[in-house]
């Protein structure tokens, strides 16, 4: 073996080792890439008679330098970050859209109340009457305005999730490609580098998108789950995802493989995905419940108090706010599933809205019965054998659903939400200043001739009040006014003056002198419509003193009811939990709660966004520390390769002086 | 370690960005003085400062119920005020004109006064504020609670409402006074008005309640029959109108009732002729009926003499002249109650009329006497009215301080929670800044250091 050879072969280890080199410095910012490095070697040594003579170096391989469980911590903590990073982003903006002196509802609440504090005051006064309707539309609109903030919001997460499916196809497609030519690569005993590096970035950008779970194989090939397990990768063999409406009345979308027809929504963890999907469910839609509740209790409670008074004309209080069961907004509150099987159409009206809950429900037929899940705490509320009876009364939870035609099959699923749209839906139709019912619609006269001391107070409407039974309370009735009668002998109060067709009781009510009172009268009508009053009187009545109660008639400067709108404010309107029916939630408490709620997931997320960058930092430090590329070391190695091949050469040159030498001779 | 020239790169930008992002939020912090900016910063405390922005926001509303409240009260305190003087001035004027020594002319100036004191009450009675409202008209404040009748009497159509505002959490005070409680409801004195069939004949005094269980007992029977109750009084004079000698005769008289549910007659005993033996004298005649065995009251009848000195005859009821049995009746009604204008209405009346003849004048001082009486239950009745709005305006006041304790309170609280310590932030301000200028400076000489440079 001559001199020359031992050269030539240092020469092209450096070349190779330079050119290494030069491939590192050329891709210190490639996203993902792994150094490589020469693992140099001697040549077969020759024997001689002297023992065994160098024949040279040669290049064993081109390493990379990566480390799989380093590799494999970066991906999970970037899954991690990415799946808090894109929960944060989202809740951030729930958090300062629902606090926000600007936007918060309860800004809106305290004008309104606060306009019809000040209306009470001069109950009479058109400019607090209009200041009253104007707050009650501010109110109404700023209802409208965060149920559409809310619903852009989550339609930019339907748009976010449509692409990011998009990406994760386009990525499998991708991996499962590189996957191929691995696999020939590995077949063929080679290590692929540069291949192994961009298949490494491409799980990795994967995996910020969507949770995954990677196992690799021996022969090099990688097989990628997502979810609980469900194949995405396997070798070469990709099986897509797709999206359809889920059956929630087209808030949400369902994240489906249609190969297999499997629903991944609800298991789908981690990435960017996981993030959103997570804040869809967890916070988008129970704000949006919590928000239609409030305003569902928030129209109602108003209108019915509207009911409950008399406006400047002496008419009964019309609706305020519109009304909450309208035949579309009933109908809207139930989805039926795409794949049922029956005719029912349904619809759900609200009863009773102290009772509502903010969840979802889900009604199945299955097996000759039917089931009413609610979904926030998986209760069963209610069950029956099928067929669905014509009104279903849901009386814990404040609504029925009402079969309109059809009939349901077994198999069925109807979602229904109660409460989702009526933030949208809340508006006020009460255009007349006048008609704002402030006044009550009784009031008591003590008569001048009495004998006695004592005093009264004015009567109070203790029953809800509709058309029904508002007719009752008017002149035109003839049941008032009503005289009460003291029967000293009897101690009792006796209504007299009854008109034909109604029934008072008690007839007589008893009644203890000199102290506190409180009488409660029901009067009912022919038709069993009835009404209840109460009425305090104290003091000490002669035999015969009387007392009328009598319809309220031009008592335009009455403010009770007002004032009963005003206590609205701070009343306890809305049930506290799914899991008690006590009504223990004022309007301002029931939506301070879910703002605190929120920011306490905001809060969490946050601190969660900090924990996992620095872990993902942590695992990019590491990463680096073993892969990453140092400008530093590579330029020593470009002296030291560079020297080794100019003293290479110089090998060439001195065995070539040899060769001349022996020429010479 | 080794340390890759990537991570030399980005390790730096990312601490530059956090110290960077702090810095900017301490400069939010700063410039809105506040130490939470949203609820995730504290949830806790941005629950706790919602709680407290809504209670300064009722404070607030309650403070401004407050304030009109006592404007409210203040406006009428200052005319139960003028009604007051009015109506002591009334009772002033009433017991002048009991003076004896009076001529109808005397007595006719007094009554232009009281007119004009009548008038002014019900001009104060029937006041409107600012937005028109009439104040003491209950609830149906827009209509002139006290109507001017076509006879000169007011009647009141109002109704017993107040008018209530909220001061504090399900605390009402009212801050108005119905018209009803103000000038209707008022006790009159006798509990009874009476009349007279034939005022030229005879006339019936006030009357005088003696003994209120009998009064109570009496009616008690009748309480089933609607208003008014009235018991008839009839005056028999039984003298004979066709002897010779007449009217020169013996006076004889019976006296008898009738029960207000028509029953009776009643046969009365206790009557007395008070002044039998001097009636030509005198010019009248009074007969002193005493009931109050019956139902509680006794009255004075008085009968004016003709010019010859003679009682006059009962009357002439058939209108066929006077004869024997002639009948004059009067009527004693049941009113418990006695409005102030009716009083100074009724005062007025009375002293339009003549009063010349020594029963006229005797008569007149009878009614006097009651007419006071009910001037000064009105009197007291507006003495406890004003001591109510005087009780209720130191509520509203005492309230109102109790309501800026809490609201300063409130405030100090929410300084705390939310509010900036502004010596800690800005000390950190320029910590941070420092720090960001040292990671910036190092930044750039640190990423400067290659080997390259050096080739």
């Amino acid at each position: 073996m001559s001199l020359i050879n031992i050269a030539l072969s240092g020469l092209r280890s450096s070349q190779t080792s330079l050119a290494t080199t030069g491939h590192n410095i050329s891709n210190t910012n490639t996203e993902g890439y792994s150094r490589q490095r020469t693992e140099q070697e001697t040549q077969q040594p020759r024997f001689t008679g002297g023992g065994f003579v160098g024949t040279g170096t040669r290049i064993v391989s081109v390493d990379r330098l990566s480390n799989e469980f380093i590799n494999e911590e970066l991906r999970s903590a970037g899954e991690n970050l990415a799946e808090s990073e894109a929960f944060l982003d989202q809740v951030q903006q729930l958090d300062s859209l629902l606090a926000s002196s600007n936007t918060s509802l309860t800004s809106s609440l305290e004008r309104f109340f606060g306009s019809l504090s000040t209306a009470a005051e001069d109950p009479q006064s058109t400019t607090t009457r209009q200041l009253v309707l104007s707050e009650a539309s501010g109110l109404a609109e700023r209802f409208n305005i965060l149920y559409q903030e809310l619903n852009e919001q989550n339609s930019f997460v339907n748009n976010q999730t449509e692409a990011i499916i998009e990406q994760v196809n386009q990525l499998a497609n991708n991996i499962s490609g590189i996957n191929a030519a691995v696999a020939t690569s590995f077949a063929n005993g080679r290590q692929p580098n540069d291949l192994l590096d961009s298949r490494d970035q491409a799980i990795r950008d994967l995996s910020n998108l969507v949770g995954l779970s990677v196992v690799e194989q021996s022969n090099g090939v990688v097989n990628l789950f997502i979810g609980t397990g469900q194949p995405l990768v396997v070798g070469e063999q990709v099986t897509e995802l797709a999206i359809r409406p889920a059956l929630d009345s087209n808030f949400q979308l369902d994240v489906i493989q249609p190969t297999s027809g499997t629903v991944l929504t609800g298991i789908i963890t981690g990435g960017e995905l996981g993030g959103l999907l997570d804040f869809q469910r967890g916070l988008i839609t129970t704000s949006l419940n919590e928000l239609g509740r409030l305003a569902l209790v928030t129209a109602d409670a108003l209108n019915q108090q509207q009911a409950r008074g008399l406006d400047l004309d002496g008419n009964f209080g019309v609706n305020i706010f519109n009304d909450i069961n309208t035949q579309r907004s009933a109908e809207n509150r139930v989805t039926a599933s795409a794949d049922n099987l029956g005719t029912a159409r349904l619809q759900v009206n609200i009863t009773e809205t102290g009772q509502l809950t903010a969840s979802d429900y889900e009604l199945r037929i299955i097996g000759g019965t039917y089931e009413l899940l609610r979904l926030e705490d998986e209760t069963l509320v209610a069950s029956g054998a099928t067929p669905l009876p014509g009104t279903l009364t849901i009386a814990g939870e404040g609504f029925d659903i009402q079969l309109n035609s059809g009939a349901v099959s077994d198999g069925d699923i109807f979602f229904i939400s109660p409460t989702r749209r009526a933030a949208d839906d809340i508006q006020r139709v009460l255009n007349e200043t006048s008609q704002l019912a402030f006044a009550a619609p009784l009031r008591s006269t003590i008569s001048e001739d009495n004998r006695g001391e004592f005093t009264i107070s004015d009567p109070r409407i203790v029953s809800d009040l509709d058309p029904s039974n508002q007719s009752i309370l008017t002149t035109a009735s003839g049941t008032f006014p009503l005289t009460l009668v003291f029967d000293e002998a009897a101690n009792t109060f006796n209504v007299t003056g009854v008109a034909a067709g109604f029934t008072v009781t008690p007839a007589a009510a008893p009644f203890v002198s000199g102290i506190g009172n409180l009488l409660t009268f029901n009067i009912t009508d022919a038709g069993g419509n009835s009404v209840d009053f109460e009425i305090d009187i104290s003091g000490r009545p002669e035999n015969a003193d009387t007392l009328t109660i009598s319809f309220n008639e031009n008592g335009v400067a009455d403010n009770r009811n007002a004032l009963a709108q005003v206590a609205l404010q701070t009343s306890n309107l809305i049930r506290g939990t799914a899991a008690s029916t006590t009504v223990s939630q004022s309007l301002v408490d029931s939506y301070g709660q879910l703002v605190e709620n929120i920011g306490v997931v905001t809060s969490q997320k946050s601190i969660e966004v900090e924990a996992n960058q620095s872990i993902f930092d942590q695992s990019f430090t590491n990463r680096e520390e073993i892969s990453g590329v140092n400008l530093d070391e590579e330029a020593s190695n470009l002296i030291r390769f560079e020297q080794a091949y100019n003293a290479a050469t110089q090998v060439i040159s001195v065995a070539r002086q040899l060769f001349d030498r022996i020429l010479q001779i | 370690m080794r340390v890759s020239t990537n991570l030399a790169f980005s390790g730096g930008i990312n601490t530059i960005q956090d110290v960077y992002s702090d810095l900017l939020r301490t400069q939010e912090q700063i410039s809105t003085g506040k130490r939470v900016l949203t609820p995730a910063d504290d949830p806790v405390a941005a629950t706790r400062i919602l709680n407290i922005q809504q209670d300064n926001a009722l404070l607030d509303r309650y403070r401004s119920n407050i304030t009109l409240g006592i404007n409210n009260l203040s406006e009428e305190e200052a005319l139960l005020n003028s009604v007051t003087i009015a109506t002591q001035r009334l009772e002033e004027l009433a017991i002048q004109s009991g003076d004896g020594i009076l001529s109808n002319q005397d007595r006719l100036a007094i009554a232009l006064e009281t007119q004009e004191i009548y008038e002014q009450l019900t001009a104060i009675a029937n006041s409107q504020n600012a937005r028109g409202e009439y104040l003491f008209a209950g609830s149906q404040a827009d209509q002139q609670p006290f109507r001017i009748q076509p006879d000169g009497s007011v009647l009141y159509l109002g109704d017993q409402s107040g008018r209530d505002v909220e001061i504090a959490g399900g605390s009402f005070i009212s801050i108005r006074d119905s018209g009803y409680n103000v000038f209707q409801n008022i006790r009159n004195e006798s509990r009874v008005v009476t009349s007279s069939s034939n005022a030229a004949l005879a006339q019936i005094g006030a009357g005088e309640l003696i003994d209120e269980t009998a009064f109570d007992n009496y009616y008690d029977a009748f309480a089933g029959l609607p208003a008014p109750q009235i018991t008839n009084l009839s005056l028999i004079d039984n003298r004979d109108a066709t002897d010779p000698n007449f009217p020169d005769v013996p006076l004889n008289y019976t006296l008898q009732y009738t029960r207000p549910d028509g029953s009776g007659p009643v046969a009365v005993t206790n009557f007395n002729l008070v002044n039998q033996t001097t009636v030509d004298a005198d010019g009248f005649l009074e007969i002193e009926v005493d009931l109050t065995a019956d139902f509680g009251q006794k009255f004075s009848i008085y009968i004016p003499t003709d010019s010859d000195g003679f009682v006059r005859g009962a009357g002439d009821a058939d209108g066929a002249g006077p004869g024997v049995g002639e009948t004059t009746q009067f009527a004693i009604q049941r009113q418990e109650s006695r409005g102030l204008l009716a009083t100074a209405f009724e005062l007025t009346q009375l002293l339009n009329q003549p009063a010349e003849s020594p029963s006229a004048n005797q008569y007149l001082s009878d009614r006097l006497g009651a007419i006071i009486s009910n001037l000064n239950n009105a009197g007291r009745n507006i003495d406890n009215v004003t001591a109510s709005i005087g009780a209720r305006i130191n509520i509203l006041e005492s309230t109102d301080f109790l309501h800026e304790d809490s609201q300063i309170f409130n405030e100090d609280a929410l300084s705390q929670i939310e509010g900036l310590d502004y010596a800690a932030a800005l000390s950190q301000l320029s910590l941070q800044q420092t720090i960001l200028e040292a990671a910036q400076t190092s930044y750039v000489q640190v990423t400067q250091l290659s080997l390259f440079d050096r080739l």
